[in-house]
């Protein structure tokens, strides 16, 4: 089979009713053996919607990026089963991974999301231009439009302020209209303006365009942005919010805290 | 999502690669420090290939001038057969027979001979080093004479000559006046008549040419009535096979007629043989300082792609695949390798210039060349450079490819290296206890097998102790960081504790400086022990009070014995002559001595028996008589260049082969051997009622008499027989300079990377108090360690090489393994002075570094 072509092939897999972009089924992830084992998940199971925005919450060490990891196909299971769409993450091959990051997720870091010796514009279509594929020029028209990017296209990172940079990062994620965009601590290096701005923009990307959205976050402000909120506590999957507001998750995060 | 395949067009690899490639440049705009640092040790590497390419070239381009006009007018020549000893003189009788033969348009009668020193008006004579001095006879015959007078008139009868124009400018001789010329037969007197060129440019090659008249010349060059070559000129090219024909019938036995192909053949031959050589040698240096570069480039590579751990990590998780990130390691490489490879073509001519020069402040007087940079120098020069680069850059570039995708997540530090693997160690140890093996395996050995199983033991030890290196790095820095932790307290202990880091890192820098340490200290153990065998040797050989040598190789023309017992001072005079003889059907090298009087000028130091003063009998060395497998009163069949065979009776088997070399014959016999007129070594002994003041005043009037020789008591003769090692080993050593300057780059290159790097934890200890000095010093203390680290394996490599090389030299060269210590130990700190110099760059940029801009890195 060729791995350039599956992730295109999406017109041909089977539609999935519920419309669940990922799901990750009693997936279990343990480092160490014996006195030193550390099980960072511990049996999860989780769908996450179709154009929606979820956000994963957790404190310190209840295992959100290594879900968030896991699911992105950044790292494996010790057991349970990742589905991105119809595909078993874990039984992929490393070049088979490597074509499914490239062209069926996007990601957001946290810090250092950019390669500093690429321009703005560079940077956002480095995905398309590793697969070799030609951007689909008006929708990158307006993605860069609607994070107002447009006179900043030739600076390098260095010459952008932290929340651009980010926009840029968020950009790159939708350029290529990933299925998935993973966003880890999107806004945890910013203040709350370029904060706000930058998951304006991951709003407009699904209410416009149907976007699929996962993001780690420890920040309740930023989880009220989402459609949906899971939280994890040690490992396992404790609570889930619909439209949460910023006070709700707060009380939330302070109950699990405790 | 049905939509999706609408949004992107079918993927093509040549976009791909675009966009690979455009990273490529664009990180190498971005690093134009890291990029000079590598780039240098390949300039260095591929401008030493392009100067032994450029410097071989060139003097090969010149033989095409030289022989052009060395053999142009001569359409045949007639002379001795090349066999046993030096070519035997024939008659002058055979021109005026040459000349009769119908066909025959010129002739004339040569006997070019070497060691003709005209002297200049301030009484010193002209003497050079390498190039030939020939004394010629003037040849009538324009066309068959590469000689063309441009001053003056050409030299008709008696005590005239005429001398190169070059010679004469350089040295002031001037037509009209008289000068006194040294040849083999002693010193003459005469006046300068003209000047010629030689050839059409005077390409003398450095040569001092000399013409006289034909008789003059017989007289003076030691061969009356006698010549070495007739050269013939036919009236036509038509004519020249029938006349070689008519002179054969007549040639006498033990001669042969040439033609001017064969003639310009032979001429190129020898010519390119030598070049080759020279060539060959520098090219083997050329490519051990080449290897010693990969291991820089290796090393920045590794440091690079480690520092670009996340932004690798970053490529992969948006779908770089592993091959991209490989290709665009290997891209940059390549670039940095062509690059690279250009400058260094570039520099090499400039090394070309430098090496003459440094030739010829050795004394070693390299032809006049162009500068040639032929499409195979570009080729091979483009070709290893980049190669070079791009093996060096495999590892690097296939561990950037493992960088995995989640590591653009975490934080990263600068790391300290994990352990180096015991697999590898193991590896290491078994290629070391298999070179152990082979070596010793090979020593049993002799000829071919001894070569090749010694030389890939020699390779498995070298390879063994390259893969070791990393897992000695902790202990070996423990223990010689000790005192430079004492020394500098906390300065010190970062320095130790910073070396220590990544092992991997530390050893392939200390590497590069152990490759050229090596090679050094293992020709100075060879060298010392060859010296100290050689002093030894000569010293206990020689009894005589005075040695009288040619400083130029033309040896002591024979008449100065008579000189010499004319002033009544010595009881005994004597020579060393050398030839050829066949012994048992092997060509040999044979001494000939006065056997009655040899016992007051040298000791033989016979194993057994003695001279006797008889006409039949030879002495042998242990070693020869040994490989002849004959004992005292056996015969041996000994073949001479002139006069029948004999069996020459074994009556003397000596030790003294330093001087005397494998076989002796008595002095009665050399008519049989040689016809030249001149030593090898005049010695004499003062009468012991000359006083000691006398005698050194007679040493230096013998001296001032014979400025083109060397006048020496025993003990000068010995140090500077022995002292000859130390040129050859000061060229070995300049050779090996570029090495080690690349590995001095390598520590320079390596610390500001490590600078680099380590920019956030330096910032930090500059927050929390730590002064510039104190960070100058750290960083020029951990040069200090790693090159101390590299000094001591290199040095520690060289006396093993050194040892081996001294067990597989004949006993007659090295006997005892000796180390000179002091060299040594002057080496190594040397090493360890000039890694601290070359970490002045680096130790500065650390402590420049802007605190608050360094902790926000």
């Amino acid at each position: 089979m060729s791995l350039a072509t599956l992730p295109t092939q999406s017109s041909t897999r089977p539609s999935n009713p519920p419309e669940v972009a990922v799901q990750a089924i009693r997936a279990t992830k343990v480092y160490g053996r014996g006195d030193t084992e550390v099980r960072a998940l511990d049996g999860v199971s989780v769908a996450f919607q179709r154009g929606e925005l979820t956000a994963i919450m957790g404190p310190s060490g209840s295992g959100k990026s290594t879900l968030m990891h896991c699911l992105a196909g950044l790292d494996t299971l010790s057991d349970g089963e990742v589905f991105l769409g119809d595909a078993a993450v874990g039984s992929l091959s490393e070049k088979a991974l490597t074509a499914l990051r490239r062209d069926r997720i996007g990601f957001v870091f946290q810090a250092f999301n950019l390669i500093p010796t690429l321009s703005a514009i560079e940077n956002i279509t480095l995905p398309l231009d590793l697969a070799g594929r030609t951007a689909d020029k008006a929708w990158l028209e307006r993605v860069i439009a609607t994070v107002g990017l447009e006179d900043r296209l030739t600076h390098r990172p260095s010459e952008l302020s932290g929340g651009q940079q980010q926009r840029v990062a968020v950009a790159r994620a939708l350029a290529a209209r990933p299925d998935v965009v993973f966003a880890d601590e999107p806004t945890g290096n910013l203040d709350s303006r370029a904060g706000s701005e930058v998951l304006s923009f991951l709003r407009w990307a699904v209410r416009e365009h149907g976007q699929t959205i996962i993001m780690v976050t420890h920040d309740p402000v930023a989880a009220s942005y989402a459609d949906r909120v899971v939280f994890l506590a040690d490992g396992r999957l404790v609570d889930e919010l619909r439209n949460p507001t910023a006070e709700v998750v707060l009380s939330r995060m302070a109950r699990l805290g405790k | 999502m049905s939509s999706l395949s609408t949004i992107t067009a079918p993927a093509s690899p040549r976009r791909a690669g675009r966009s690979v490639l455009r990273l490529v440049r664009k990180n190498l705009a971005a690093t134009k420090l890291r990029l000079v640092l590598t780039a240098l040790s390949i300039v260095l590497g591929v401008s030493f290939v392009t100067s032994s390419f450029v410097l071989a070239d060139g003097l090969r381009a010149s033989f095409q001038t030289l022989s052009g006009s060395i053999n142009e007018g001569t359409d045949l020549l007639l002379r001795s057969i090349d066999g046993l000893g030096e070519p035997q003189p024939i008659s002058d009788e055979l021109i005026a027979k040459v000349k009769a033969v119908p066909g025959v348009a010129a002739v004339a009668g040569q006997l070019q001979t070497d060691g003709v020193q005209p002297v200049k008006a301030n009484g010193d004579p002209l003497i050079v080093q390498g190039p030939p001095q020939f004394g010629f006879a003037w040849v009538p015959d324009k066309k068959l004479n590469a000689f063309t007078i441009v001053e003056g008139r050409e030299p008709r009868a008696g005590a005239e000559f005429t001398l190169d124009l070059d010679s004469a400018a350089k040295n002031d001789f001037a037509v009209g006046k008289s000068y006194d010329i040294l040849t083999p037969t002693g010193r003459h007197r005469a006046a300068l008549v003209g000047l010629v060129r030689f050839g059409p440019e005077n390409a003398t090659l450095g040569a001092t040419l000399t013409q006289f008249p034909l008789a003059t010349a017989q007289q003076w060059l030691g061969l009356p009535g006698q010549v070495r070559v007739v050269d013939v000129r036919a009236d036509g090219r038509e004519n020249i096979a029938r006349v070689q024909q008519a002179i054969e019938s007549f040639a006498p036995a033990g001669t042969e007629v040439v033609n001017q192909r064969t003639l310009t053949k032979e001429t190129e031959d020898e010519y390119i043989t030598n070049v080759n050589l020279i060539g060959n040698v520098l090219l083997g240096f050329a490519i051990v300082s080449l290897f010693v570069s990969s291991f820089i480039i290796a090393n920045t590579f590794a440091i690079v792609v480690g520092q670009r751990t996340r932004e690798l990590a970053l490529l992969r998780s948006l779908g770089g695949s592993r091959k991209q990130v490989r290709r665009m390691v290997l891209g940059e490489a390549a670039i940095v390798g062509l690059g690279a490879s250009v400058v260094g073509i570039g520099v090499g001519v400039l090394v070309t210039i430098g090496l003459r020069a440094a030739f010829s402040g050795l004394g070693i007087t390299l032809p006049e060349a162009d500068l040639v940079v032929s499409p195979r120098t570009w080729a091979i020069g483009l070709l290893l450079g980049l190669g070079v680069t791009m093996l060096a850059a495999i590892r690097p570039a296939t561990r950037a490819a493992k960088v995995a995708p989640v590591a653009a997540m975490s934080a990263s530090v600068a790391g300290v290296e994990a352990a180096v693997s015991s697999r590898s160690a193991g590896v290491g140890l078994g290629m070391i206890v298999g070179g152990a093996a082979m070596i010793a395996f090979g020593q049993q050995q002799s000829g071919t097998a001894e070569l090749l199983s010694v030389g890939v033991g020699v390779f498995a030890l070298v390879v063994g102790v390259l893969r070791l290196a990393p897992l000695l790095v902790r202990p070996v820095l423990r223990v010689i960081g000790a005192p430079v932790r004492r020394m500098l307290g906390h300065s010190g202990k970062l320095a130790q504790i910073n070396s220590m880091r990544n092992p991997r890192r530390t050893a392939n820098t200390g590497a590069a400086l152990m490759i050229g340490l090596s090679v050094v200290a293992g020709a100075l153990v060879i060298g010392e022990s060859i010296k100290d065998h050689l002093s030894n040797a000569v010293a206990s050989t020689v009894v005589a009070d005075v040695l009288v040598t040619s400083k130029t190789d033309t040896g002591v023309p024979l008449v100065l014995n008579e000189s010499m017992r004319a002033t009544g001072a010595f009881v005994a005079i004597g020579e060393i002559r050398s030839g050829e003889v066949l012994l048992d059907g092997k060509k040999s090298a044979v001494q000939g001595l006065a056997f009655s009087t040899s016992a007051q000028l040298f000791n033989l130091d016979f194993a057994e028996g003695s001279l006797t003063g008889d006409r039949n009998a030879i002495a042998l060395s242990v070693e020869k008589a040994e490989r002849l497998g004959v004992e005292i009163g056996d015969m041996v069949d000994t073949e001479f260049p002139i006069g029948a065979a004999r069996a020459l009776k074994v009556t003397a088997i000596y030790r003294a082969d330093a001087v005397l070399g494998d076989a002796v014959l008595d002095l009665a016999n050399w008519d049989q051997v040689s016809t030249a007129s001149t030593a090898n070594i005049i010695a004499a002994r003062f009468t012991p009622s000359v006083a000691p003041a006398q005698r050194s005043q007679s040493l230096t009037q013998l001296a001032e008499a014979l400025p083109q020789m060397n006048v020496e008591t025993g003990k000068q003769f010995t140090e500077r027989i022995s002292g000859q090692v130390d040129q050859l080993l000061a060229v070995v050593n300049l050779m090996v300079m570029l090495t080690i300057i690349i590995a001095l780059l390598g520590i320079t290159n390596t610390l500001a990377l490590a600078v680099i790097e380590r920019t956030r934890e330096l910032g930090l200890l500059r927050a929390v108090g730590m002064s510039r000095r104190a960070m100058r010093r750290t960083v020029r203390w951990e040069a200090a360690l790693i090159a101390a680290f590299g000094a001591l394996l290199g040095v520690g490599l060289g006396l093993v090489l050194g040892w081996i090389g001294v067990q597989a030299l004949p006993n007659d060269i090295a006997t005892a393994f000796n180390v000179p210590s002091l060299s040594l130990a002057v080496l190594t700190s040397a090493a360890i002075v000039s890694a601290i110099l070359a970490a002045q760059f680096p130790a500065r940029r650390a402590a420049r570094l802007d605190v608050l801009r360094a902790i926000a890195h």
